[in-house]
């Protein structure tokens, strides 16, 4: 029989894979938690209206299916909808500010053979009912934190400014239509695209001057003063304000010098309203997640208050750590048992007891065999009895191959302590 | 035989098949003297259409053509409605797996990330071969220069042809595996196929005979 094969754009995760990303969960919601971030889980499936209340039609294209009614239903392309109508329909007693967070696989349609996203798993907080510049600062410092807990030492985060480009477009774009098809081009990175339309309306030099520079503003924080020269209103100098206020709450946390200016940032799901930001690894090509302020969107699901909250690709997050060798190991040693499945079994009981992990084999095991299966099962230590009695013990470091012969009582000391081991009764 | 739409692609198989199509008695002199036209009749009532090799099999698929030649290679990543007639016994190569020297990177990869990334101008071949093997690659579809992706960090491996290794060699990448061996095919027109069968098989024939005596 031939080998059945996955989805196209989903894929198996074996147990190295599955141990790496569960101490990156680990380590996220570690942070979350840390933070006062309590977990919520939203259905796999979503009412297809659920998701279109996001306003953002590429998140309707995804795997539908109908219901016994007969109903559309789509599995989830998105954490924030889903949880946004959650907070809606279940907090009503509750006062805010809710902070909560969700680890979910996503799923959305990909063009074929375009990588593996397909169905991804996605790590995620959600600040709702807190407005103002501390409460982005909290957002970005959860995700640098989280990042860091996992082990990610380069990185880097884009911060933007929606508001600060559309209220320019309001203050010198008269036609709506215009504004639309010039941020349209923006959202799809078409710069020479935007820049055709640009040039075909009727502007002053000046003020076309602005509407081509302010996308392109990105750098350290010398761009802020930049950014200052294109004011044409108070509504500009408030979104230019609150990204100055977001960069000094930041550096109470520590984070500062992680941050890159960037007006160019427009993330492509229209639910966003103002600061929005990207998370960037420099050996990825794509960005580790990202998130932003969402004033609107709790409203259409019945309790409008402010919300800003972030995503991360946790398989991404996972290959940015892989290129950058981080420790990802498992920290609890695994110990292949010879006979700890049935003659030994007391002894495996013992080993666990005292929070090692055990694998078990039967005793009858081919000897031959048990070098390999060490190896494939990663374990770090291989326990064999050295008499028929099992009385005496073999313990071998898989890691260095040195060997020592114990009694059975003195195992669990030296296991406990397996620093040293090699270092007396060397047998090689 | 003689008077059949033939098409042939310029490049890596076109000098063998062009010979044997030679000495099968076709006049080929104009084909080989001028590369920039794109049809050729024949005084003995051939036509030949020359393309590129991948778009050869849709000449013949929708009968612009009633034959081809064409490699296996092409075959296998983009399969046509068309009879696969005979296997020429020229323009051999090998479809391969290679990666960088020293330890193959993939492995790891695999190991951590549940996949890699596999650079190729095969997508569709590419794909077929690891998933039935239970693994999903990343592809990543490239025109040309397959050999640099791994040289500068776009991709673990490729999937690529060779025939002497030489390229890969230069640019410090092993051969890790053989995913199949290619060689230039006689293609023929579902249509073409019954309603000119005598003249198909007369050049079918024809070039099963030369290449016996090539041995």
């Amino acid at each position: 029989m031939s080998i059945l094969r996955t989805p196209s754009g989903t894929k198996d995760v074996l147990p190295t894979e599955a141990a790496e990303l569960r101490l990156i969960e680990d380590a996220a919601t570690t942070i979350f938690r840390e933070f006062g971030y309590g977990e919520v889980r939203t259905p796999t499936l979503e009412h297809e209206e659920v998701m279109a209340l996001s306003h953002e039609a590429s998140l309707l294209t995804g795997f539908r299916l109908l219901d016994e009614r007969g109903q559309l239903l789509l599995l989830r392309p998105d954490l924030t909808a889903p949880i946004a109508r959650l907070v809606g329909s279940r907090f009503g007693g509750q006062l805010g500010p809710h902070r909560v967070f969700s680890v979910s696989k996503i799923f959305r349609r990909i063009p074929e053979q375009r990588g593996l996203e397909a169905e991804f798993r996605q790590a995620g907080i959600e600040l709702l009912g807190a407005e103002g510049a501390s409460a982005d600062a909290e957002v970005i410092a959860v995700a640098c934190r989280a990042l860091e807990r996992a082990g990610l030492r380069e990185y880097r985060v884009g911060l933007g400014q929606l508001a600060f480009f559309l209220e320019l477009l309001t203050a010198l774009v008269p036609v709506v239509e215009d504004r639309e098809a010039l941020t349209r081009e923006l959202v799809g990175k078409d710069f020479v695209g935007f820049r055709l339309r640009a040039e075909a309306l009727d502007l002053s030099t000046q003020d076309r001057q602005s509407i081509l520079a302010v996308p392109e503003l990105r750098g350290g924080p010398e761009v802020l003063s930049e950014a200052r020269e294109h004011v044409r209103s108070q509504a500009m100098q408030d979104a230019l304000d609150r990204l100055v206020e977001v960069q000094r709450a930041v550096a109470i946390y520590g984070y500062a010098e992680r941050l890159l200016f960037d007006f160019g940032i427009f993330r492509n799901l229209a639910y966003y309203t103002g600061l929005v930001f990207e998370v960037y690894a420099p050996e990825l090509g794509s960005t580790l997640g990202g998130g932003g302020r969402y004033d609107n969107l709790l409203e259409r699901f019945g309790r409008a208050m402010p919300a800003v909250g972030f995503g991360l690709a946790l398989d991404r997050v996972h290959a940015a750590l892989v290129s950058q060798s981080a420790e990802l190991s498992r920290r609890v040693p695994m110990t292949l048992l010879v006979g700890g499945l049935d003659r030994h079994v007391e002894l495996a009981e013992d080993l666990r007891a005292a929070g090692l992990h055990v694998f078990s084999l039967a005793e009858n095991s081919a000897p031959a065999d048990v070098p390999l299966l060490a190896r494939q099962k990663e374990a770090d230590f291989l326990l064999e009895p050295a008499d028929a009695s099992g009385a005496e013990w073999w313990l071998a470091d898989l890691h260095t191959g040195l060997r020592e012969r114990h009694p059975g009582r003195a195992l669990l000391a030296r296991l406990r302590d397996p620093g040293a081991l090699g270092s007396s009764g060397r047998d090689k | 035989m003689k008077s059949l739409k033939i098409a042939l692609a310029r490049g890596a198989i076109f000098q063998e098949t062009a010979g044997m199509l030679e000495r099968l008695g076709f006049d080929l002199t104009e084909v080989r003297a001028n590369d920039r036209k794109l049809i050729f009749d024949t005084t003995d009532g051939a036509r030949f259409i020359t393309t590129r090799p991948t778009d050869v099999p849709t000449y013949v698929e929708y009968g612009a053509a009633d034959v081809g030649f064409v490699g296996k290679d092409v075959l296998r990543e983009s399969p046509k409605n068309v009879y696969e007639v005979l296997d020429l016994g020229v323009g051999f190569c090998r479809m391969i797996f290679a990666t960088p020297s020293g330890t193959d990177p993939s492995l790891e990869t695999l190991r951590h990330l549940g996949t890699f990334r596999v650079a190729t101008k095969y997508p569709n071949v590419t794909q077929d071969y690891f998933q039935e093997r239970g693994i999903t690659p990343e592809i990543i579809k490239l025109h040309g220069s397959i050999e640099l992706a791994p040289l500068v960090g776009l991709a673990e491996g490729i999937v690529d042809l060779t025939s002497t290794g030489t390229t890969l060699r230069e640019n410090n990448l092993v051969e890790r595996f053989e995913l199949f061996p290619c060689s230039t095919r006689l293609i023929v027109n579902r249509v073409a196929h019954k309603l000119l069968a005598p003249r198909v098989a007369e050049l079918a024939e024809g070039l099963r005979e030369l290449i016996d005596e090539s041995g």
